[in-house]
């Protein structure tokens, strides 16, 4: 089955049981027609995080890439940014930027500023890394040619960060539109902060108890996920496919369903143009000398003058908390303590389903065929947007604690699944023919063979899923339902109530930075160590 | 003269240790050298010939083209590369122009040259594809038209046939003797690294042995052989048990 037909009929499904459920007056129509304005203004959120990003990582990258003093403290920055559990800053952003900036504004530059951060710091490293990455003889050819200046940037730099880009631009989406969906429901949750959007959309259409119109709204966010996926992502991974080195010609097999030449043509249009842009900049940069050092000390200017802010609200109100205690915050270790306990048990759960139906999805190339596109389009849609439909289910039956465990569940299983289905993938048939003539199989073939095998890729999707849990925490433990505020005890909820329901900075600067911690802690005790010895002494050798 | 070798020596160092690389060469390339550069593996030759073309520097001593220090980007200097280094974002046509286009050369001209050396090398009907749908030799018939474009009066090639099997080297051979045969055809002189000495006998007029590292100039032999040279012909294979005792 191919991939792409499959999203067409899951598209045409949406579509119609959306038209059922507005045929059988299940939805009334002025509602309905909200969802267009609703997705645009999500989508547009999007976007506008997206190039932000993209600009971000460009510069960043670049100069990490080319400047050696400035790669020693950029790098390591970066890898702390990306450790740190993104959502549980929302709060923090909120009330910053509402303090800057009053009402509705203040609340969107928050959300967008999500977004960017969810989507920056692995687009950053993918120029970094591509940029480094040239072959040698590719970099000795263009010196040889003499290629500098804006012929160098246009010929070579920019077309080799082309492939990374790309693929790690469909990362950022992917956890953007989590950020996105998040943020519009976090902020829900307030009267004053709310933002229109299709997040917005599902959690306030399930509060009224329009269960109906909720699941049209949901339809629509996947139809979106999944046209952006077969018109434009699928389309640009094989344009983007002439600029990678591995010219030893292999094509993958094309997963298109409709003749994509006009979609690539575009692209590369649009390829060329931006290329222009950046090469007319660069010129104008180098022809004008003031400009040139103007960029250059203005970069380390407002980097510095950022920094400086940053510490200096940071250290001042961090000074302020500890000076004068809040008086929740002897409950946040215990609140910690909590959180972790609904992890591990969603861990638990993630790790005893994902395990078995990894290896069979592996080692069934007729079962993956038809498994894999529908594990792939399950997994697109962002875990959070299911959020309300489950707390519809569980409140009927008044399980909070139980929704709360599923929806962390859903935030941590595909990373588990797609990791270690690739892990039992790398299993050689060198290995399974040696397995197979010493007659090693069954419980010692799972523990010799298998697990052994799976073993690095179950570390590294463990410490993603993790990753992805934490932040589906934040939403998991706060609920207005109905008027009526349900909460369970936990990390989450103290962020929550400490932005929302009685602002406290202080609340959140301590939550926020006990959480970082925690995850700093368990990243260094448990998951490096794994990690280092699955690269060690599991590694399948390529 | 063209080139002139002047005590080139090279160290690197690794984990505070210096290594010693290449010890004191001096040699000069003239007008119509085919010069082929041999010696067991890790002496050194892509080292010297990347020094040479001015993509490293050497520890002491220099490389003078006419007279001058040589830099990286000299146009008259030219390099073909073992994996090729083809540009996969460029046609094969876009990868000959961009060398001219770094010289500056019209469009128009750009045009006319890079069809010229595509013929040259048997590449007409290919002008449009992308390397990655190109076989081994045929790309690397676009490094050399690449290469040829620039119109050098020095071509350095390091490794050019290695990773290409035997019979499409072959034939890539021959077409290179052709065209080096004909005498309006750039280069006026040429480098090679190999360390394949039977393809260094058939295709150099001048051999130099480096010896194992510290690579040294061992020797440097005129080969003087009649052109087309045959691999069956006794005396060729007196020619390569010759480098071969010279290397050992």
């Amino acid at each position: 089955m191919k991939k792409g037909h499959f999203i067409l009929a899951v598209v045409f499904f949406l579509i119609a049981v959306t038209f059922a459920f507005y045929f059988f007056d299940y939805i009334d129509f002025p509602d309905l027609s909200l969802i267009p304005s609703y997705a645009a203004a999500s989508f547009l959120r999007m976007s506008l995080a997206y190039f932000f990003a993209l600009c971000f990582a460009l510069s960043y990258g670049y100069v990490a890439a080319t400047n050696k003093r400035a790669r020693s403290f950029m790098l390591p920055f970066l890898d702390i940014l990306q450790s740190i559990p993104i959502l549980g800053f929302f709060p923090a952003a909120v009330l910053f930027f509402i303090s800057h900036i009053h009402g509705r504004p203040g609340v969107e530059m928050a959300a967008i500023f999500l977004i960017f951060t969810s989507m920056a710091w692995n687009l950053a490293f993918g120029v970094y890394e591509s940029l480094t990455n040239i072959p040698k003889e590719i970099v000795e050819a263009a010196n040889s040619f003499g290629l500098r200046g804006w012929q160098r940037l246009e010929k070579l730099t920019i077309p080799a960060c082309v492939p990374k880009m790309v693929y790690n631009s469909i990362i950022s989406w992917s956890a953007g539109w989590f950020f996105l969906v998040a943020s519009e429901i976090i902020s829900a949750g307030s009267e004053s902060y709310k933002l229109p959007g299709i997040g917005s959309f599902l959690i306030e259409s399930t509060y009224s108890g329009k269960i109906a119109l909720m699941l049209a709204g949901l339809s629509a966010l996947i139809i979106i996920i999944l046209l952006l996926e077969l018109f434009i992502w699928k389309p640009m991974q094989s344009w983007a496919d002439r600029f990678s080195y591995d010219y030893r010609g292999d094509k993958k097999p094309g997963d298109f369903i409709f003749n994509t030449r006009i979609i690539k043509r575009s692209f590369h249009f649009i390829f060329k143009a931006f290329s222009r842009v950046m090469v007319s900049l660069y010129i104008i940069f180098h022809k004008n000398k003031i400009f040139e050092a103007a960029a250059k000390y203005s970069g380390y200017l407002t980097l510095a003058a950022a920094i400086g802010y940053i510490l200096y609200l940071l250290l001042g109100s961090v000074a302020k908390v500890f000076l004068d205690l809040p008086p929740g915050a002897y409950s946040i270790p215990l609140a910690i303590a909590y959180s972790f306990l609904r992890l591990g048990a969603a861990y638990i759960i993630c790790i005893l389903w994902t395990i078995p139906v990894a290896v069979y999805i592996a080692r069934n190339k007729k079962a993956s065929s038809y498994l894999m596109p529908i594990m792939e389009v399950t997994a697109s849609i962002p875990a959070i947007a299911l959020f309300p439909a489950i707390v519809v289910i569980f409140m009927r039956y008044g399980n909070l604690e139980l929704a709360s465990i599923l929806l962390v569940l859903l935030g941590m299983q595909w990373y588990m699944l797609f990791n270690l289905i690739s892990g039992v993938k790398s299993i050689s048939n060198d290995l399974e023919n040696v397995a197979l003539s010493y007659g090693i199989k069954g419980k010692l073939y799972w523990k010799k063979v298998i697990l052994p095998a799976m073993f690095p890729s179950f570390v590294t999707g463990s410490i993603t899923a993790w990753g992805g849990g934490w932040n589906t925490l934040i939403v998991a433990e706060y609920i207005t339902f109905n008027g009526n505020v349900y909460h369970l005890f936990g990390i989450g909820y103290l962020l929550d109530r400490a932005t929302f329901e009685s602002p406290d900075p202080g609340m959140v600067i301590l939550s926020v930075l006990s959480m970082s911690l925690t995850i700093i802690i368990l990243n260094k005790l448990i998951w490096q160590p794994l990690y280092r010895k699955a690269l060690t002494k599991y590694k399948l050798e390529v | 003269m063209l080139t002139e070798i002047r005590g080139v020596s090279k160290t690197y160092e690794s984990d505070g240790n210096k290594i010693l690389a290449l010890d004191n060469i001096n040699f000069q390339v003239d007008d119509n050298d085919f010069i082929c550069i041999v010696g067991p593996s890790g002496c050194g030759k892509s080292t010297l010939l990347r020094i040479i073309v001015g993509l490293e520097k050497p520890t002491c001593g220099e490389v003078f083209f006419k007279g001058e220090v040589i830099a990286a980007d000299n146009p008259k200097v030219a390099m073909v590369f073992q994996n090729f280094a083809l540009f996969p974002w460029f046609t094969v046509k876009e990868n000959i122009k961009l060398a001219l286009e770094a010289l500056g050369i019209k469009e128009k001209e750009q045009d006319e040259i890079a069809g010229k050396y595509i013929k040259a090398v048997g590449l007409d009907g290919f002008e449009r594809v992308y390397p990655r749908e190109l076989s081994g030799g045929m790309k690397q018939r676009v490094g050399f038209a690449r290469a040829l474009a620039v119109e050098p009066v020095l071509l350095c090639m390091d490794e050019p046939f290695s990773s290409l099997d035997a019979l499409t080297s072959q034939n890539l051979k021959d077409d290179l003797l052709m065209l080096w045969a004909e005498k309006n055809m750039p280069p006026d002189a040429v480098i090679m690294v190999t360390h394949n000495v039977e393809e260094a006998v058939y295709l150099a007029n001048r051999i130099i042995i480096l010896s194992r590292r510290p690579g040294k100039v061992m020797a440097d032999l005129k080969i003087e052989l009649p052109r087309p040279r045959n691999r069956k012909d006794p005396e060729f294979y007196r020619w390569v048990d010759k480098v071969y005792s010279l290397i050992v």
